[in-house]
Formats: C-alpha cells, structure tokens, sequence
C-alpha cells in the first residue's frame, strides 16, 4: 500500500444550485489517525464529508482514498472496494428493521471487503460487548430504539462494515460524553491495530479537540486554519470564536 | 344468496388481473418514489405478445413458446425501460417521471395498435376452459388459476422481500436511498431489479387478462391503469399486501355493482368503473398513506 495520506481532498467544490457550500478545499487525512474538521453550522462540514463518501456530486476539485482517485467512483463501490465509511449525523439507521439486520447490513459489507483480503477487525461479539443494549434490544425494531441507542447502531454497523477511512458526522451528538470517550478508546484500538483512519465532523470544538490528533477549521466553506490539535487547545481566537459563552451552555 | 356469490366470485376473477399489475408498480414506486405510468402497457404487451407469436394471425409458435416468450420479452422491455429512461431522471422531479413514461406508453401503444392494424384481436386461449358447477355456483377454471397465480406471487413476493438477501436490501433502498448507498448497497442494481420484478409480473396477468377476454386491445391500458392507480394509492404506495386485499376488494365491488344493476333495474356497468375513483378519494381524505401505507415502507 503506497504511503501518504489514507484521504486526500484537492481543491474540492461542493455546489447546491447556487449555493456554494464548500469553496476550494484541501484536506489531508493521515493514515491511522484521527482527524477533526470543525465549524459552525452550516459551514460545509457534512457537505466535505459527503462528497469524501460519494453521497453528493462534486461540482470541482478531487478525492483522493489511499492514494488513489476516487472522484468519479459511486459511492457503493467506495464502500465495498476502498472501505469508506459515513457514519451519519441523522437517519443513520433503517427504521423498519430489527437491530439484528442492520448490523447483518454492515456485516455483508464485512464479507464482501474480508473476501478482498481485509481482515477482520470487528466482530458481532465485539458490537455486543461495547454496545450491550443493542444485543439487548436485538430483535427490536430501529424504530424503538432512543437517539443514544441509534447513534451506537450506525457506530456498530460501521465498524463491521472493515472500514478503512471513518467518516463521522458529529459523533458527540447525542451522546453522553463518557460514552463517547469509551467508544473512542475502542477506535483508537482498531485504528492502531487495522491502520483505519478517522476524519469527524464536529461543532463541539472541545470534544473534537481532544479526540483528534489535528484539525481542520472550516468557515463559510473554506478551510481557515490547519494545525495540529494540541495547539489549537490553547487557542486563543479559536477559544473566542467557538469556545466562548456558547460553549459554556450545554448543547441542545 | 346464490346469485350474490355468483357476482363475488366473477368479482374476484377480474380482482385478481388488477392485484398483478398494481403489485409491480407499488413495488417500483415504493423503491425508486418513481410513478411508472407505462406498467400497465405490459397488460397489452403480454396479449399481444400472444397474438403476434402463439396465434395462427402470427408468427404460429404456439402458447407455451408464445408464453415463454413473453416472459422473456417482459425483462428486455424492463430492462430498456430502466437503461433508456428511468435511471436518466432526476429523482427529485416527479413531473419527470410522470411526462417520460406517459410518453413510453403513448408510444408503445400506438406502435402496437399500427401492427395490429388498429384492432382488438382474438388471442389464442392458454388453456381449455372448463367451468365447475358447485352448488349452483358456476366457477371457471381461469378464475381459479388468475386466483392461484395472484395469491402465490403476492406471498412469494413478501417472502422474498422479508427473508432474502435481496429483499432486505431493496426494503433499505425503499425505506432510505441515501444511508442504502452508504452501507454499499448498489442501489441503481436493486431498483433495476424492482423493475424486472415488477415487469415479470405484470406479464403474467397481462397473459390472464388476455386469456380471460380472449382478446388482444392496443389501448387497454386506459382501464387497466386506471385500477393500476386506485388499488396502489388505497392499498399504500409500497404496500404489496395491501394491493392484493384492495385489488380484490375492488373486483368484487364492481361486480356487485352489475349485481345492484340488475336487482335495482338500472344498467351497473356504467358505474363500474366510478367504484375505484370514489374508493380513491375517499381513502386519499382520510388516510393520505393509504389503508396499509406507511410513508416509507415496502413489503
């Protein structure tokens, strides 16, 4: 496998009629590590992270998954041939199955990308273990299941999917911050394990912060600042502009 | 009370022929959220399709070649159908959708209504038809099977959809195209296969209906997707089980209206036709998803 970076994004345009949502932007994502790209709303965060996984059409620019043009892949063929994974901020799971088929979702995935020689990385007893409640509520419908509950299906599904690069829309959201640091402690195994790579979206600049090891600053659809995330703690303007009072109250 | 049972079991005859061309276009209306207007022309692709290949007018084949044929001829079509129009649509403009296949069916219809001449033609019978006489109940032989063929394609149909493979993936492509693609489901894959699926079917009661009329008519798409529309919507767009008690239900009820005819001295077949209409709107104001519909669901 070539070296460099596991997602490569040169130039990247993202365009809803006349709508610029993402202007000219460049990211690198590390191998085996854990990329942060943070911004308010509406700042073309979850845009990038779709056009990296193949869900909206680019309107200019490239992408690049281990070293390798992707652009003009479906976004199906990312899935099951290079292992790019989207965990989605909303509607991450289907509704109308039981909790047992949308993991079997995932593990399909998981077969196909295994038979392309990817080893195992995630199995369903390891789901259950991190995740008891969902091997509690198997047989349940998604339906039932709370937002907490849902986020931890998509999570799941994903990792049994073998990904190679994560993208993961605001993983904070909806979940307790304990559970998040748990779920990231088990990431952080994988991706050392697996060489997978992480790139999150996240408009808590804290939690984003401390799980990434850089970040990306996105404003009005263009990268602002890159720095790597230890520096970015101390801040200040960042601090102003994204930690100040409204990080004081506690998120909606 | 004989004679009452005698309109209910013709009722359920014709009920049959409308559950089969409304299983296929709920179920690719449900997967892609695309009206296929032209679904119904396979009901005079199929009689056709009989006449031009089985009959002795034809090309001679004989019915089980002709049959076969047809089958064949159902996925091709299906198959253009998809490749040459439906997957070159934006999804998000239903107008699309309704003006290109309107235009399909336009088109098939008076290419096959110029071969044929401009005429309704006989076509070959399938089978011989015998007609059963219990308890002074006259029950024919092409009832029981048009009855057969729909009860074990609309159950073989949930099967497949709930517990295969397949199935499950086109339920995740229905219920949310977005996360489907996301989980590496090839998503355009499975709505061409919602199509085949749905073309095969409609063949089989295109076939029925021609064998029940003997007859072959370019324009019998006008009726047929009439109750095409009216047992989709009551049932619920996606709802493949819905299509089979509402396609039934609405066989009987036009029948018994011929049956309200005669008792009430009035001519009932001109209201046959109004039942599916009135049906439809009356379900539209009060259950807008349709009696079995959820706004997103198949199966």
């Amino acid at each position: 496998m070539p070296d460099g970076p596991a997602v490569a994004v040169r130039g990247l345009d993202v365009a809803y009629g006349a709508i610029r949502a993402v202007q000219g932007v460049d990211i690198d994502a590390p191998r085996g590590q854990i990329t942060a790209l943070i911004g308010s709303n509406g700042a073309g965060k979850s845009s990038t992270l779709n056009a990296i996984a193949g869900l909206v059409p680019v309107a200019g620019g490239s992408v690049e998954i281990g070293g390798v043009d992707a652009t003009r892949l479906p976004a199906h063929v990312r899935v099951v041939e290079r292992g790019v994974v989207l965990i989605p901020e909303a509607r991450a799971a289907f509704l109308t199955m039981t909790v047992r088929e949308n993991l079997g979702l995932g593990m399909r995935v998981g077969r196909e990308r295994e038979a392309r020689a990817q080893k195992s990385a995630f199995t369903l007893a390891d789901a259950f273990h991190l995740f008891p409640v969902l091997e509690e509520r198997a047989d349940k419908r998604a339906q039932y299941l709370s937002g907490g509950e849902l986020k931890m299906l998509a999570i799941a599904r994903s990792l049994l999917m073998h990904p190679q690069v994560l993208l993961i829309d605001e993983p904070s959201m909806g979940l307790a911050p304990l559970l998040v640091r748990q779920i990231f402690a088990v990431l952080r195994g994988i991706l050392r394990e697996h060489d997978v790579s992480v790139l999150l979206v996240e408009q808590d600049t804290a939690v984003a912060l401390e799980l990434a090891s850089s970040a990306y600053v996105i404003e009005q659809g263009r990268i602002t600042t890159h720095a790597p995330a230890s520096k970015l703690r101390g801040d200040a303007r960042l601090k102003a502009a994204y930690l100040g009072a409204d990080a004081e109250e506690p998120s909606p | 009370m004989t004679e009452f049972l005698q309109y209910v079991i013709d009722g359920l005859g014709s009920g049959t022929l409308y559950v089969l061309v409304a299983i296929g276009f709920t179920l690719v209306f449900g997967v892609m959220g695309l009206m296929n207007v032209a679904h119904a022309d396979f009901y005079m692709l199929a009689a056709f399709g009989l006449f031009f290949l089985g009959g002795a007018e034809g090309l001679g084949w004989g019915v089980l070649a002709a049959t076969i044929s047809v089958l064949i001829g159902s996925l091709l079509v299906g198959f253009a159908m998809f490749h040459l129009i439906l997957k070159r649509l934006d999804k998000e403009i239903m107008i699309a959708f309704f003006v290109a296949t309107l235009g399909v069916s336009f088109f098939l219809e008076n290419l096959v209504a110029k071969l044929a001449d401009f005429r309704v033609r006989s076509v070959p019978a399938l089978f011989t038809t015998h007609t059963y006489v219990i308890e002074g109940l006259y029950i024919t032989n092409s009832v029981v099977v048009s009855l057969a063929a729909a009860l074990i394609i609309t159950f073989g149909l949930l099967a497949f959809l709930n517990y295969t493979e397949p199935g499950q993936l086109l339920r995740a492509v229905a219920e949310n195209a977005m996360l489907a693609k996301g989980v590496g489901i090839n998503t355009g894959g499975m709505t061409l296969l919602a199509v085949l699926i749905g073309s095969c079917i409609a063949v089989i009661g295109g076939l029925l209906y021609a064998n029940t009329t003997s007859t072959a008519d370019p324009f019998v798409a006008n009726t047929v997707s009439l109750k095409m529309f009216a047992v989709a919507i009551v049932a619920g767009i996606g709802s493949v089980g819905g299509a089979l008690v509402v396609g039934l239900f609405l066989g009987i009820a036009e029948s018994l209206t011929l049956w309200v005819g005669v008792r009430g001295g009035f001519d009932g077949s001109q209201w046959q036709n109004v039942i599916g209409l009135v049906l439809m709107v009356v379900v539209l104001m009060t259950r807008p998803h349709g009696l079995f519909g959820k706004s997103e669901r198949i199966g």
